[in-house]
């Protein structure tokens, strides 16, 4: 049985009894995808749609409503009501969902998930599948243009119809155009958690868009983060009222001590969730905007190995906002033969884990701390922990960073990697941990 | 036309020669071309036009797109496709300030959306024009080397088989930088022939385990012409990325037309 808070209730309450496009804002852990499933499910089987189409912008984030929607529909009826489409090597094969591109298939089904890219083959003029409803996840890191797709198969010809009969002075912008035009969509997402990729700063994301032009409502408890972590990001993300719910507030860590090496007991000690290593490795450049740091890669490595053999049933996951990282940090995996997750900061939106390795990766005597010091990559590495946090780096690097500067050379209003370090030099938030020999070479 | 410059670039080192050309005339929707006697030069301008604007963008400059110039085929009085059509009343009745002001505000949207997207457009460019400022500051050879060292190139690959649209190479060792989902440009590395106008072809990486690479490319017929073409070369990796454009610029013209549908009255958009 699931049960909803009375946030997800209402918001749920709301989306089922109006229509037009409107927006749902989730900070971490606060069951945007599970919400978008719920809402799904629940349009289908009370007959308030005839197909729902859920939308995700990365096949990640796609397979995390597949795995919601098996989970409370089970495998039969997922089977029966739901197909996953778009690019058959980006869906998750091991869950009950079945894949399919063809449109006789798709038409069949109630659920469809699908990615944002591979829409076009939903689209195809001849013979292009309608929706009646549709849940836009991790919005975020969209822009407009990526919202106009699944847009496009949700308009209703009787609306644009009745749109041309009296036209309606309260049009002015394209959410709203699309809107009157019968799309039916909630927009889930979180503008401090993502951002679209290479957009220009004043460039608004597809969900400060529908902030902007449409109805929101907010999430405020979340299900992932422990109460210490959950602090730390609502004052880090300064979202005004995020808490745990109570059922997880106190979730630690459960690891037997005496199994882990004497060096690493501070860096996975339990009691603290946040833990900061404070390690001083070189970062390297990795072609024209990817940097990797090799000894931050070997200390995430063994971290793991210390963990897999104290606790190996716990999931670990490693992020870094580098590809050229998580390649580096992947081949000393795989030369261990650990399997664990490494994701950058965009691949690890939607997805938690009982404990998580940050690697920051920079460091430099400028202090330049460059990409990885905006808010939303911050954000997203600190809060896909369940039981534990790890960042590794240098602290003194994070604690003196210059951050990026805008356009036109203009100083950033906030210093967010000093404002992490900040928090977690505070003890309620965290422990700062020097690196142990063993790390430092 | 651009290929045309590509092949130029290819066998005479100068994409303006056309000494080479073993045929009179380019054929093309647009008309029909001569470029031994010059009557390319309108359309090799916005080639240029179009390069120059993504030079720009990659190397950090505050550049705007430019506003497209009308069709070729409009321009020459013959009947250009229903969008084409579309496009050009509407700029006529906002010349004519006949626009309604929620549809022009709409208009002015969406315009910046398709200005944003071609701007992206000209940042996919990214890995080429790295590896062409390379080239020119190193040399070839010193250039591929350091590249391969970043992860943006990697080479000596081996064609194993290939399977439907997958093909499977081989690497030299169990070191290859790509991970499954990303988009890459298959080389051919020819004798003597400048590395960007190589013979290549786009696939995306499907699986990568331990010195073997999965490829998919776009067709069957993409892998025939890579067996016949590539495999027997020297096979170079490079990173590229998907051009979505298209899929992008789709949804906003169709929300285009429905803004036009609505708020102009009928009869307004008929020429």
């Amino acid at each position: 049985m699931i049960y909803l808070n009375p946030d997800q209730h209402r918001i749920l309450k709301w989306r089922i009894n109006s229509g037009g496009i409107a927006g749902v804002i989730g900070p971490p852990g606060c069951g945007k995808t599970t919400f978008g499933a719920l809402q799904a499910i629940k349009l289908v089987s009370e007959g308030y749609a005839n197909r729902v189409l859920l939308v995700a912008l990365t096949n990640s984030a796609a397979n995390e409503f597949s795995r919601e929607l098996s989970i409370v529909l089970g495998r039969d009826a997922s089977k029966f009501m739901c197909v996953r489409s778009g690019y058959a090597p980006g869906a998750d094969n091991s869950l009950p969902i079945p894949f399919s591109n063809e449109l006789d298939v798709i038409k069949k089904k109630q659920i469809v998930i699908c990615t944002t890219q591979s829409l076009k083959r939903l689209s195809r003029k001849s013979n292009p599948v309608r929706f009646d409803n549709m849940i836009i996840d991790e919005a975020g890191i969209e822009r407009l243009e990526h919202l106009l797709s699944p847009f496009v198969l949700g308009i209703n010809q009787l609306g644009v119809q009745m749109m041309k009969e009296s036209i309606s002075y309260g049009v002015n912008s394209i959410i709203e155009l699309a809107s009157t035009c019968g799309v039916v969509a909630t927009v889930v997402g979180d503008p401090k958690q993502s951002r679209p990729i290479r957009s220009e700063d004043y460039d608004l994301s597809a969900i400060e868009w529908v902030l902007k032009c449409a109805k929101c409502d907010t999430l405020y408890t979340t299900y992932r983060l422990p109460d210490d972590l959950a602090m730390l990001v609502n004052e880090f993300a300064d979202y005004q009222g995020l808490t745990s719910a109570p059922e997880i507030a106190g979730r630690r860590l459960v690891v037997d001590c005496n199994t882990i090496d004497k060096e690493f007991r501070n860096i996975i000690n339990p009691d603290k969730v946040v833990t900061w290593l404070d390690l001083d490795g070189t970062e390297e450049m990795a072609g024209p905007s990817s940097w990797y740091n090799d000894l931050e890669a070997r200390a995430c490595v063994r971290i793991c190995h210390e963990i897999k053999k104290a606790a190996p049933s716990k999931s670990i996951m490693i992020v870094t906002r580098y590809a050229e990282q998580r390649r580096i940090v992947s081949k000393y995996l795989q030369q261990l033969g650990l399997r664990v997750r490494v994701l950058t900061t965009v691949g690890a939106l939607g997805t938690q884990s009982d404990i998580v390795i940050f690697t920051i990766v920079r460091n430099n005597p400028e202090r330049r701390i460059g990409a990885i010091g905006s808010l939303q990559d911050l954000n997203v590495a600190i809060s896909r922990s369940k039981e534990k946090l790890i960042i590794v780096g240098s602290f003194d690097m994070m604690l003196n960073a210059k951050p990026r500067l805008h356009n036109l050379g203009v100083q950033p209003k906030h210093n967010f990697p000093q404002k992490l370090a900040r928090l977690v030099s505070k003890e309620k938030y965290g422990e700062i941990v020097e690196a142990p020999p063993i790390l430092r070479y | 036309m651009q290929n045309s410059l590509l092949a130029n670039y290819r066998y005479c080192l100068n994409e303006n020669d056309w000494s080479k050309y073993r045929f009179s005339c380019i054929v093309h929707y647009t008309g029909a071309y001569f470029p031994r006697i010059e009557t390319i030069e309108k359309e090799v301008e916005k080639i240029r036009i179009n390069r120059k604007f993504a030079h720009d963008v990659l190397c950090g400059m505050r550049v705007h797109a430019l506003r497209p110039n009308f069709c070729p085929v409009c321009d020459k009085g013959l009947e250009g496709s229903k969008e084409c059509q579309f496009y050009q009343r509407d700029a006529r009745l906002f010349h004519e300030g006949m626009l309604p002001a929620q549809y022009d505000k709409l208009t002015r949207q969406f315009f910046a959306k398709r200005y944003a997207i071609l701007k992206e457009r000209a940042e996919t460019h990214l890995h080429k024009h790295v590896v062409s400022i390379l080239i020119d500051r190193y040399g070839e050879e010193e250039a591929i080397r350091r590249l391969e060292k970043t992860g943006i190139m990697c080479r000596k690959f081996t064609y194993d088989f290939d399977d439907g649209e997958k093909v499977i190479l081989s690497g030299a060792d169990n070191d290859i930088p790509l991970e499954p989902r990303k988009i890459v440009r298959i080389i051919g590395k020819e004798k003597d022939k400048p590395l960007l106008s190589c013979i290549s072809e786009q696939a995306s990486v499907m699986e990568v385990i331990n010195n073997k690479i999965t490829l998919s490319l776009r067709s069957k017929i993409a892998v025939r012409r890579a067996k016949r073409q590539l495999f027997d070369l020297s096979i170079i990796l490079l990173r590229d990325e998907l051009n979505l454009t298209r899929s992008m610029l789709r949804p906003i013209h169709t929300f285009h037309k429905l803004a036009a549908d609505i708020f102009i009255p009928q009869g307004f958009m008929m020429s």
